[in-house]
């Protein structure tokens, strides 16, 4: 059985109406309307044990609604979700003892103690036994690097330091469910590397099924095997990240470092998308065209000092989804 | 999906509670300890902002024989009372107003994903650290003015005081867990909050000085007048309510009832299940 099903969850918010102008203002204190706003509509999904899963799509898509229905910290308006067997908001409780959960904005850390003090007090709350308590924290200090600030404040941490400590405390309680709302938010790359490494392995290792959502899809090439995509509050894709690529990603890419200001033209299968600095950026199309064919047209033109080719990237490609594409 | 032993009921989950609350406690004091030189001048703030006010009725009670029928050892009596129920509020549970930062800032989220009651978190996720002096006070100017008033020869009364202060707290954590509980529907109720905070003072002194209508708001509305007031009218032996003082810790019980329930309706209505 499926670890999280969604079945048409759709969710509206309730936003005041209010005019402009004191006297409409205080006409809305009195009377006051609402207007319905669907951020989430119809969305369904359903996630195997163990799976790891991608979450993307544009800010206000509606991703971090989905991640507060499955916690339960929100009722759908309509629809169905079940996690692990349970209504994750009528079963609160029992529910929140099974997820982790890491908001990539929102810290649970105790931002004035040393971090050992928060993993100290989630201990008695999720009351995680001696034994596995010392397993857990032994492969933190050894995979995410913990011993080396277990005995700092918080507060004295950089950014990366308090997202392992973030991410170590999600999974300190052995949950069968977690999920990950933008974990790599404004890292940089060693310590973005840090914690894919982690996700890597500890779902490798373990039967822990992991909800990702991120704007850097880096994350999800490296780590998830299944990506979703959502758009205005609707799903619109939902598969592997490579058949994510294939499908819309026949274009590759290439970039010609050449002298002089002519603009070149664009060989045939190929088209100009622009330049970044002494670089001209083309896109083509591998079924119709091959690099030393385009290259030798361009050598005609321009005198080239160097070349990279790339395929798109996932970026990219979903770049060209939302931009309405045909595949 | 991993199967878990079942979290403990009844006597075993109060049990699981209280020994939480020690943990969170624990943290509460670490966190303050973090501080030092911040804690003791608060405190001692707090305590000469209090000396200030107890000296200032003592300062009337040298123009005035009474007040509101009450002479001076029996005003400070209501004002002890008033200012350890208060303080026994404020230094466990004044968190409970930060209710409308935890839904203004998204906060509440992460204690809904605790598997743990939700309003336990707020009280218990801090601290206070500025309301020592208040308690330390209301202590000795309660004792004093017992002795006064002749309290110390019944133990029946001392009893009865120790328990209308833990009512009037009670009060107090009614009134404002409903004020803070307005957040729900407003967002930003910082003006309710504020209007609670400011509001207490009405239970320092004898109701009787004030006009009937604030009477009866301070009664039946918001219920100030059960913090200190009605209930100081038994130990005091004064006074024409002294039935309505045996009803201070049903009514204080019937309050923080209410006041929850509204809380709950309102957590429902940021979930998404309530009206």
């Amino acid at each position: 059985m499926p670890t999280i099903i969604a079945e048409r969850l759709t969710k509206d918010y309730r936003i005041p109406r209010r005019g402009h102008g004191v006297g409409s203002y205080l006409r809305t204190l009195f009377t006051p309307s609402y207007r319905e706003v669907r951020a989430l509509d119809a969305v369904s999904f359903a996630i195997e044990p163990g799976e790891t899963v991608g979450y993307i799509g544009l800010n206000g898509a509606g991703k971090s609604t989905t991640v507060k229905l499955l916690a339960g910290i929100l009722a759908p308006t309509s629809g169905r979700v079940k996690v692990g067997g349970i209504d994750p908001h009528r079963e609160r409780v029992t529910n929140a003892r099974r997820i982790g959960l890491v908001f990539g904005q929102r810290s649970q850390l105790l931002w004035d103690l040393p971090v050992r003090e928060t993993f100290h007090l989630l201990r008695h709350v999720y009351r995680v036994p001696p034994d596995r308590y010392h397993a857990n924290t032994r492969r933190f200090f050894e995979l995410l690097e913990l011993d080396a600030v277990w005995d700092q404040p918080v507060r004295l941490l950089s950014l990366g330091q308090k997202m392992r400590c973030e991410l170590a405390a999600a999974f300190l309680h052995d949950p069968s469910v977690v999920y990950l709302d933008e974990p790599t938010i404004g890292l940089d790359v060693l310590a973005k590397g840090a914690i894919r490494e982690f996700l890597k392995e500890i779902s490798q290792k373990t039967q822990v099924t992991v909800f990702l959502t991120t704007h850097d899809l880096r994350d999800i090439e490296e780590v998830c095997r299944r990506v979703i995509l959502i758009h205005q509050g609707s799903l619109v894709y939902d598969r592997s990240p490579q058949e994510l690529v294939q499908e819309y990603g026949q274009n590759a890419r290439l970039e010609v470092a050449a002298a002089g200001d002519a603009v070149p033209t664009a060989p045939p299968g190929s088209r100009l998308e622009g330049r970044t600095g002494d670089r001209w950026v083309f896109t083509f199309d591998r079924q119709r065209v091959r690099v030393p064919e385009l290259l030798a047209v361009l050598g005609q033109e321009l005198s080239i000092r160097d070349v990279t080719v790339t395929g798109l990237d996932l970026e990219s490609v979903v770049r060209r989804i939302y931009g309405g594409e045909a595949p | 999906m991993r199967q878990l032993e079942p979290f403990p009921r009844g006597p075993a989950q109060l049990a699981h509670y209280l020994r939480l609350y020690t943990v969170y406690l624990r943290v509460g004091w670490l966190s303050l300890m973090a501080y030092p030189v911040d804690f003791v001048v608060r405190n001692l703030g707090n305590l000469f902002w209090n000396l200030a006010s107890v000296g200032a009725i003592w300062v009337i009670f040298t123009f005035a024989e009474c007040i509101g029928g009450f002479d001076r050892a029996q005003v400070l009596f209501i004002y002890a009372m008033s200012m350890l129920a208060r303080s026994i509020w404020h230094l466990l549970w004044v968190n409970m107003m930060s209710i409308g930062f935890y839904v203004q800032q998204g906060t509440l989220d992460r204690l809904l994903v605790r598997p743990l009651d939700p309003l336990f978190q707020v009280v218990a996720g801090y601290v206070d650290n500025d309301d020592w002096g208040e308690l330390a006070l209301g202590l000795v100017v309660l004792v004093v003015a017992g002795r006064t008033v002749g309290l110390g020869n019944d133990p029946l009364l001392v009893a009865w005081t120790g328990l209308a202060v833990l009512s009037g707290s009670l009060v107090y954590a009614a009134i404002h867990l409903a004020a803070a509980s307005t957040a729900f529907w407003m967002v930003q109720n910082s003006a309710v909050t504020r209007l609670a905070w400011d509001m207490d003072s009405f239970s320092r002194y004898p109701l009787d000085i004030y006009p009937v209508a604030v009477r009866l708001t301070l009664t039946w509305v918001v219920p100030f007048g059960f913090a200190a007031y009605y209930p100081s009218q038994l130990a005091l032996g004064t006074g024409t309510y002294r039935y309505l003082a045996l009803l201070t810790p049903v009514v204080a019980a019937a309050a923080f009832a209410g006041a929850y329930r509204f809380w709950r309706h309102g957590l429902g209505r940021y979930q998404g299940t309530g009206t």
